[in-house]
């Protein structure tokens, strides 16, 4: 090992961190060597003392401020919109669901416990043909209502993602598309097309703010693969000055 | 109940909304990352904010996080992007003042208008001295405890290159101390 080679190798000689073998050689060269060894007994020296640097003290209040910021700052929790388009064809079928699925109970038969599966699959088709009626025929207020009752319901069949993708690429109402953005997010775990997406709504919105809800959902998802995407939304000249701050600033969140 | 948890699992309650997590997580980061701040700034009140900003930041990117990251070296990432972001913004300020010469001036005066200092503040003089580069290595390797590997990773480059910067790190340091002294 030459001084050069040595040289580098010191501070981890120093820290005991290089393995039995490294060791030996630089130990070797140092026993031999009067220029290295000093270098070796000054810098064990210096860093003696630096390693012995004390933790600086944070101000006090630190901690209370912190809480008080994080109380601010973390998500609250979604409100629930608990109203549904139709209630009377779904009342009806709940009905018929609890009627037969009592009856199977009482029974103890299995015809009855059969009955109640098949409604039960009943159930969830109506409620799903519910919601995605009035997706459709309502605008405005009712619509984005539509889409969290979407989103509270728990599905994430492809038809009711067709129909949330739609509307996140295409209502006319911003608001909509926010809304359909926010359903899609939670969904993200469940069904891997709506990762894609969203991806591929990133240039597909004209409007900043959808732009803006569009990467902090995948930013803050971590999803990787929009990388590619939101770097070349900040690069791109028809990007908004804030939109390509603001993925300037998410995309270290992709880490 | 959550206080002997690991980092790691703070880490998943605090991603299932349990606010205590990050307070205990504060209470075992924030002097580390205060310290940070206040070596590569030599700005006590600044590092204050900017390490608020960093235990901010954990909780809005808590779902980021992936379980196979240590916590330690995503935190002091976070830091480091708040922390290169600073200088970016107090280097736009100086720009626009269109007298950095003053502002660099001034701000080394300050530093010098304290009497009888100890040596670990002539210690943080000499950090404040050294390039950003090499005051970010010394910062990692001596302060954080991070291995050549990790720092590598950090600052996307490779080990041996990282060995070689951060021992001409430690030797401009030392050498920068030491005139700081005989001064």
């Amino acid at each position: 090992m030459n001084c050069e080679e040595v040289k580098i190798n010191l501070p981890e000689y120093i820290d005991g961190k290089l393995d039995e073998q490294t060791t030996g050689a630089v130990r070797k060269h140092l026993e031999s060597c009067a220029v290295c060894s000093e270098l070796h007994a000054e810098m064990k020296s210096f860093l003696s003392f630096t390693d012995s640097f004390p933790e600086i003290e944070p101000p006090h209040g630190m901690k209370a401020e912190f809480l008080e910021l994080m109380e601010a700052e973390m998500p609250k929790k979604q409100k629930q919109i608990l109203m549904v388009p139709d209630w009377l064809k779904v009342a009806a079928v709940i009905v018929v669901a609890l009627i037969t699925y009592s009856g199977g109970y009482y029974f103890g038969s299995e015809k009855g416990r059969e009955q109640h599966q098949q409604m039960e699959v009943v159930l969830n088709q109506t409620k799903q043909q519910v919601l995605l009626a009035s997706l459709q025929d309502f605008t405005g207020p009712q619509k984005i209502e539509a889409v969290y009752n979407i989103s509270q319901s728990g599905q994430t069949g492809d038809a009711l993602i067709d129909a949330l993708v739609s509307t996140m690429n295409s209502d006319k109402n911003v608001n909509v598309r926010l809304a359909a953005i926010n359903a899609l997010s939670g969904m993200m775990n469940k069904n891997v097309r709506v990762k894609n997406e969203l991806i591929r709504s990133l240039s597909l919105q004209e409007n900043s703010l959808l732009q803006i809800s569009l990467i902090q959902v995948l930013t803050e998802s971590g999803v990787k693969e929009a990388k590619d995407e939101i770097e070349s939304m900040a690069r791109s000249e028809k990007t908004d000055e804030n939109v390509k701050a603001f993925a300037k600033d998410m995309i270290k969140a992709i880490i | 109940m959550t206080n002997h948890l690991s980092d790691e699992q703070l880490m998943k309650h605090l991603a299932d909304g349990d606010k205590k997590a990050a307070g205990i997580l504060y209470d075992r980061y924030h002097a580390k990352v205060f310290g940070y701040f206040v070596r590569m700034t030599s700005d006590r009140e600044a590092s204050r904010d900017l390490t608020q900003n960093v235990f901010l930041k954990v909780i809005k990117y808590c779902n980021s996080w992936k379980e196979d990251k240590v916590f330690a070296y995503w935190l002091f990432h976070i830091a480091r992007n708040i922390s290169v972001d600073f200088h970016r913004g107090a280097k736009r300020f100086y720009d626009l003042d269109g007298e950095p010469e003053i502002a660099r001036k001034e701000q080394e005066q300050a530093i010098r208008s304290s009497e009888s200092r100890e040596s670990y503040e002539l210690l943080l003089d000499a950090m404040a001295k050294l390039p950003p580069g090499y005051r970010e290595l010394i910062e990692m390797n001596r302060f954080q405890g991070f291995s050549y590997k990790e720092i590598a990773a950090t600052v996307d480059s490779n080990e041996n290159a990282v060995k070689v910067k951060t021992f001409r790190a430690i030797q401009k340091l030392k050498e920068i101390y030491e005139k700081i002294i005989v001064e």
